[in-house]
């Protein structure tokens, strides 16, 4: 499905000649999963298309400074990234952060799920559609505060190694373990909060 | 059971060991532990039951299902504006709904989104306080709830399988042999690794 990496080099080097076509081809190599990835920050098909166009025209203007070791769709996610959260916060969004860093609020103790024998967590009940496990899953992550929403988006959506994620984010590979796992917990909490009935019935 | 290595230590590498990043020698100090300790086998278990809850996600947006349609000619359009100097940079706020009304019919969406904006922004405010309030009781709950083991013979397999792939211990991780020890068979392969 994906194209070598050389032919998205090639295509950024006759962007930055100046060439439109090859620059719209790489947008519509990646637009879909920009568009998917967006989602995860606002459900408003507008607001979605804006700051995918906003991610591509940056990403555009910011060519000369991409490196060419490094994968261009980790880039452009970074970019995506930052661009949806800029933009929740000029809207006087993202309540959750400003009232409460939630990786600095929990102290290691206190983190849910660090002792083995805090609750379990079901599987999806085998009778579930995918597109409905599918949905309660979007709407769990869509609850979490965003540090740990974007860290589980890159690894189980995205599915960047620890290393790309620590690329995207500008953190540590350790930052990437450590934040992963407290955002599974958050995760796993959510779930069960707002879906009490996976809890039971359960079975091995 | 190995007293150096506590269950404190094992259970947040466990998620990172499932996800085949873990060091090599990090692995070595977490498997005994794990074959020795079924509280943690549990958390192991845990892991993969979490994974089964996101794989679905991931196929249903890649089917079309759940996915954001890309507009026609967005291509043709984000690239007209790059090359014509279309920054994308431009600070403050009322750009995003500016440019998004442009390019639809300009006075009925703009109050649309506005109102939406406010909407979204008292939702998200409850959730924060409702999401503390909710999620006491319901761990407590689910903490005295104790559930049947992963059988040994799974971990030990899944050890073994592990074991496997990655015969130089000393190694250090490197992302290929990193994905080629994880537990997900299917791998969306990134460009420019
Ligand atoms: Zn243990």
């Amino acid at each position: 499905m994906e194209l070598a990496t050389k032919d998205d080099l090639r295509l950024v080097r006759e962007s930055l000649a100046g060439n439109q076509l090859s620059f719209q081809l790489l947008v519509e190599r990646y637009e879909t999963r920009m568009f998917a990835l967006v989602r995860h920050y606002t459900r408003n098909p507008v607001e979605i298309e804006d700051i995918v166009q906003d991610t591509f025209l940056k990403a555009f203007t910011r060519l000369p400074t991409f490196q060419e070791h490094s994968s261009f769709y980790t880039w452009l996610c970074r970019i995506a990234i930052n661009t949806a959260l800029d933009f929740q916060k000029r809207l006087g969004r993202n309540p959750v952060r400003a009232v409460e860093d939630p990786e600095l609020a929990l102290s290691p103790d206190r983190i849910e799920g660090s002792q083995p024998t805090s609750g379990r967590i079901p599987a999806p009940d085998a009778r579930l559609e995918r597109d409905e496990v599918a949905r309660i899953t979007q709407g769990v992550l869509g609850e979490l505060p965003e540090i740990f929403r974007t860290v589980l988006v890159l690894r189980e959506f995205e599915e960047l190694s620890y290393q790309d994620i620590a690329d995207v984010l500008g953190i540590s590979i350790g930052t990437v373990e450590s934040r992963l796992f407290r955002a599974r917990a958050r995760f796993k909490e959510r779930l069960m909060a707002l879906h009490p009935e996976f809890g039971e019935g359960w079975t091995s | 059971m190995n007293m150096e290595f506590s269950c404190q230590e094992a259970v947040p590498m466990i998620g990172a060991y499932l996800d085949g990043e873990l060091s090599p020698a990090r692995a070595a100090l977490l498997r005994p532990h794990l074959l020795e300790c079924s509280a943690c086998r549990n958390v192991a278990a845990d892991g993969r039951s979490l994974q089964r809850w996101f794989a679905p996600l991931r196929e249903s947006v890649e089917s079309g299902a759940l996915a954001v349609a890309v507009p026609a000619g967005f291509s043709a359009r984000v690239a007209r504006r790059a090359l014509a100097g279309d920054r994308g940079e431009r600070g403050h706020r009322g750009d995003w709904t500016e440019r998004g009304a442009s390019a639809r019919e300009e006075g009925r969406l703009l109050p649309f989104v506005l109102r939406l904006t406010a909407v979204a922004a008292a939702a998200a405010l409850l959730l924060a306080f409702g999401v503390q309030l909710a999620s006491r009781p319901q761990s407590a709950h689910l903490a005295a709830d104790d559930r049947a083991a992963l059988p040994l013979v799974q971990i030990q397999s899944e050890l073994d399988r592990l074991n496997g792939v990655a015969p130089t211990p000393a190694a250090p991780a490197t992302e290929e042999s990193a994905e080629a020890l994880g537990p997900r068979g299917k791998k969306r392969s990134h460009p420019a690794r």
